[in-house]
């Protein structure tokens, strides 16, 4: 009796396990293609994939990586009007975030980017909400290196008289490099994105 | 037999591959497919999304035998489907419905011009406003911009679709402001109090506005301050105007102090811009305030605003039936205002009131004369307000106010309690997808016994995402200038009904509206047989024997068109008013159109951002056609001014030095240096006549800022 029920434990264990491990394996196999992909159809996968997860697990990365595809998704299709329902969509996702990550803020920093390369009318609201959100994931974790990547992008692409400018961006774009050459990601299902496009603005 | 089984073990993993997979299609409401749904597994880690045809396919394997589906996209309503991968290998469909909420940011826009950072809707962002070139910036003189308004050079005030500058209330965070101006000085328009950088949303109503507000015959202009400042910093400002400063200190994200200090002095302003008056105190005074925000820790906003500004001025006014040469006028005015407000959500509503309290005193000496002109207001008010559902609103108040106003110089001393008490309802909903409504009623009571019902309803029907029809119909009254109820307190409410059409198309960035309305004046203030008419006159009490006898009326369409996008860095805005109207009131001799009404209002404002640098130019040009005035000799104001063109030039180029940004700005008002008439005054026998121009035909206003530790660092690194 005593080995039935040791076994049928040992049994439940080894599922439970198991399930964790496949949602683990499955979580980080389509964190790193969602980094990748770029086509609208490949994007509405991912997020279908990372709904399904949240659904399963209520885990925050799997909302993390849902709003991250829909700010991917924004860049992927081509109206306006498109564009702005995907922000959206993806502002309501970093509502339910934890708002004290720094993975979140800086996710929400990006947010804040891509709505201005759709309307730069609207600086006034979304310039400050980026600093804002990238100077407190900084302070939080000052080893983040996506925090340096979005500041290197912002700085880039800023006009030299504010203090921009491509050589000012590159500098920090190269810290970036080197944050990134010796991150500890948080936990196994930890963001990845910025390492590909830092190597493509300061070459490998 | 080893083939046989062979054969048969791969058909039945055939049969079972095709049976492992279920296809769907998702359509909305008028069969269209959907793409890029999301359909979830519910339960398990299998999502898929729609191809362009709205197809999708569910594996089986692994699937229990009642299998919930999750269908969600962009616009629409989440849907659930269930199915059993046991039964029937059908296609499943599935229709979603539109989102209804896709409209829930409808702004109606009759009557209405709205600035807002939190409304995604709205045509203007408040920078937008806060940059219209203006000297100084100030929020009056850039919602006088918009279409619906005429430019009375010489006095202060938006006078709007007909009305004069008092049928328009200022409304800080619900509250009205008794004096949003410095003290009147004839022939000189003055600004307005407050700075644009105090509000982070402004409504303009040019008519039909909400139930929530009252005592404004014409418009309302409904400023929202700002919340918690956004960072701390000092800043200077050295201008040709005067010296100011401002520290700001924000303690976490919760608190913050700001402190303003200024003092005015136009001594050189008017050494480098010719004066066309004669001034025995050149304009001066000095003032500050003190802006305290603090969000509590469940979530209530407490704001408090309090000023206190002094202001002096003496200047030579023409004044015909006394002695042209030397008449001899000075200003000596102080205010008092403060304002506190607590917003709170309790569970499902949301509570906000505040309280307000003014004290203005202004000492007039003309000639020998001295006049001392007083008045107090304290104002309260609450609104409760709720959503039901996630689409209607529902608010409620009410709001009392007690007012006292004095005249005084050495014959006679005249005095006034006014008391008014008022509530309202008003409810947002939706009729269907297309129908936003807003329907309000307000009751108001004086104390003097009369009182009002005021129905007020706007509706908007939404033809598509970008273009709408609108409408607005209200009931307005107001209590009359304190000049005739000091004569006279038995006076009633001032009415007027106003009817407004609109159709708006909002797309990309790019704004085109056309609106007309019909404005019903009735029981407007009228004096006994009146058989001289004044168009100037300083400290004029009115006879007794007033009664609410006059009538009036104001039609017109206004036409605008706003572009944020087609020129990069380049924003513009086209208006266009016409105006017709006509009254009897006050010591009008007949009915006749008056004499701050012009027929034609013309506003372009163009603002340009040189790429790659941080300057900023603007340019404005404004066309007023002319306006009535009296000559004694003529019909009763049937002869026009000529037509009033301006044009206002800005600039401002700012950098860091450090982390301290440093702004040079410049305006140039009236460019051209045209020789404008703001309008002429007759003598009573039409004998002599006096030419009211502006203060000076060119004025250049510049200067510099210098903030501190502006800049946000991330990292170590200046942005």
């Amino acid at each position: 009796m005593k080995t039935t029920i040791l076994s049928f434990t040992f049994q439940l264990v080894t599922i439970v396990a198991k399930a964790q491990d496949n949602y683990q394996t499955e979580m980080r196999k389509n964190i790193d293609q969602l980094d990748t992909i770029n086509n609208v159809n490949s994007i509405n996968g991912s997020i279908s994939f990372f709904t399904a997860a949240y659904g399963v697990k209520n885990d925050w990365h799997a909302l993390y990586e849902e709003c991250f595809a829909y700010i991917k998704l924004s860049k992927a299709v081509k109206s306006d009007e498109d564009k702005k329902a995907a922000l959206q969509t993806a502002a309501d996702l970093l509502d339910k975030l934890p708002q004290q990550n720094d993975e979140a803020l800086v996710l929400k920093a990006f947010y804040a980017m891509n709505y201005l390369a759709v309307d730069h009318t609207e600086w006034q609201t979304y310039l400050p909400m980026l600093q804002e959100a990238l100077q407190k994931a900084g302070t939080l974790n000052p080893d983040n290196p996506r925090v340096y990547f979005l500041s290197g992008i912002m700085k880039y692409n800023m006009p030299a008289a504010m203090g921009g400018g491509h050589d000012e961006g590159l500098t920090i774009l190269k810290t970036a490099k080197e944050k990134f050459s010796t991150y500890q990601p948080a936990d196994g299902l930890a963001p990845g994105w910025g390492r590909r496009e830092v190597l493509q603005y300061t070459g490998k | 037999m080893k083939t046989l089984t062979l054969s048969l073990m791969l058909l039945w993993s055939g049969f079972a591959a095709i049976a492992q997979q279920r296809p769907g299609l998702v359509k909305d409401e008028k069969g269209q497919p959907v793409h890029g749904a999301t359909v979830i597994v519910f339960g398990t880690l299998q999502g898929a999304s729609t191809d362009s045809a709205g197809r999708f396919v569910i594996h089986l394997a692994g699937l229990k035998d009642t299998v919930l589906l999750k269908i969600s996209a962009i616009g629409y309503e989440d849907a659930k489907a269930t199915f059993s991968p046991k039964q029937s290998a059908d296609t499943l469909l599935i229709t979603l419905k539109q989102k209804k909420n896709v409209l829930a940011d409808v702004v109606i826009s009759a009557g209405s011009f709205e600035a807002s950072d939190e409304k995604k809707a709205t045509t203007f962002k408040p920078f937008d406003l806060a940059t219209v070139p203006a000297s100084p910036p100030d929020e009056f003189k850039a919602v006088n911009e918009l279409p619906g308004t005429t430019k009375v050079g010489e006095t202060e005030g938006l006078f709007v679709r007909g009305g004069d500058a008092t049928e328009t209330k200022a409304i800080i965070d619900g509250l009205i402001v008794q004096d949003p101006f410095f003290g009147s000085v004839p022939g000189v328009a003055q600004n307005s109090r407050f700075s644009t950088l105090l509000f982070k949303g402004t409504s303009f109503s040019t008519g039909g506005y909400s139930a929530q507000y009252g005592d404004a015959l014409s418009s309302v202009l409904v400023l929202n301050t700002q919340d918690v400042a956004q960072a701390s910093s000092q800043s200077i400002t050295l201008s040709t105007a005067g010296i100011s400063g401002n520290i700001t200190q924000r303690w976490d994200d919760n608190t913050s102090l700001a402190l303003n200090a200024r003092y005015t002095n136009l001594q050189p302003s008017f050494a480098i811009n010719k004066q066309n008056y004669s001034y025995f105190i050149i304009p001066q005074g000095e003032g500050g305030n003190i802006i305290f925000r603090h969000k509590a820790k469940k979530g209530g906003l407490f704001k408090f605003y309090g000023s206190y500004d002094r202001n002096q001025v003496g200047l030579s006014v023409p004044y015909l039936s006394v002695n042209p040469l030397d008449n001899r006028y000075s200003l000596n005015g102080r205010t008092l205002y403060t304002n506190a407000t607590y917003k709170v959500s309790l569970g499902k509503w949301a509570l906000n009131s505040g309280v307000s309290y003014s004290h203005n005193i202004d000492q007039i000496t003309f000639d020998s004369s001295q006049v001392q002109k007083a008045d107090e207001r304290l104002q309260a008010r609450i609104v409760a307000s709720r959503y039901i559902g996630t689409r209607s609103k529902l608010s409620f108040g009410a709001e009392g106010e007690d007012a006292h106003f004095s005249n005084s110089d050495s014959l006679a001393r005249y005095a006034l309690t006014e008391r008014l008490l008022a509530a309202f309802a008003e409810s947002e909903f939706y009729l269907g997808n297309r129908i936003a409504v807003r329907a309000g009623v307000r009751g108001e009571s004086a104390n003097y016994g009369h009182g009002n019902i005021a129905p007020r309803a706007s509706v908007a029907y939404v033809v598509n995402p970008y273009s709408q029809f609108s409408a607005a119909y209200g009931d307005f009254y107001q209590l009359p200038a304190e000049t005739y109820l000091y004569t006279n307190p038995q006076l009633s409410f001032e009415e007027a009904t106003h009817y407004i059409v609109d159709y708006q198309y909002k797309k990309n960035n790019r704004t085109f509206r056309i609106e007309g309305y019909y404005k019903h004046y009735n029981n407007l203030v009228k004096e006994p047989d009146t058989t001289s008419f004044t168009a100037f006159s300083i400290d004029r009490i009115p006879p007794v024997g007033t009664q609410n006898s006059g009538y009036g009326y104001a039609d017109g369409f206004d036409l605008f068109w706003y572009d944020k996008r087609s020129i990069p860095n380049l924003d513009y805005w086209v208006s266009y008013s016409y105006l017709d109207t006509r009254r009897l009131f006050q010591n009008y001799l007949t009915e006749a159109t008056p004499t701050f009404a012009a027929k034609h209002n013309v506003s372009v404002v163009v603002k340009y951002n040189i790429p790659t640098t941080s300057v900023n130019l603007g340019l404005s040009y404004n066309y007023t056609s002319g306006r009535p005035y009296y000559d004694p000799q003529h019909a009763f104001l049937s002869d026009r001014t000529p037509p009033v063109n301006n044009i206002v030039f800005s600039g401002n180029y700012s950098w860091f030095v450090k982390n301290n940004l440093i702004a040079l700005f410049f305006y140039c008002d009236n460019l051209a240096g045209i020789h404008n008439i703001y309008n002429y005054y007759y003598s009573a026998d039409g004998n002599h006549h006096y030419t009211l121009t502006p203060p000076a035909y060119r004025s250049i206003y510049a200067g510099i800022n210098i903030t501190l530790a502006k800049r946000r660092t991330i990292m170590g690194i200046n942005f």
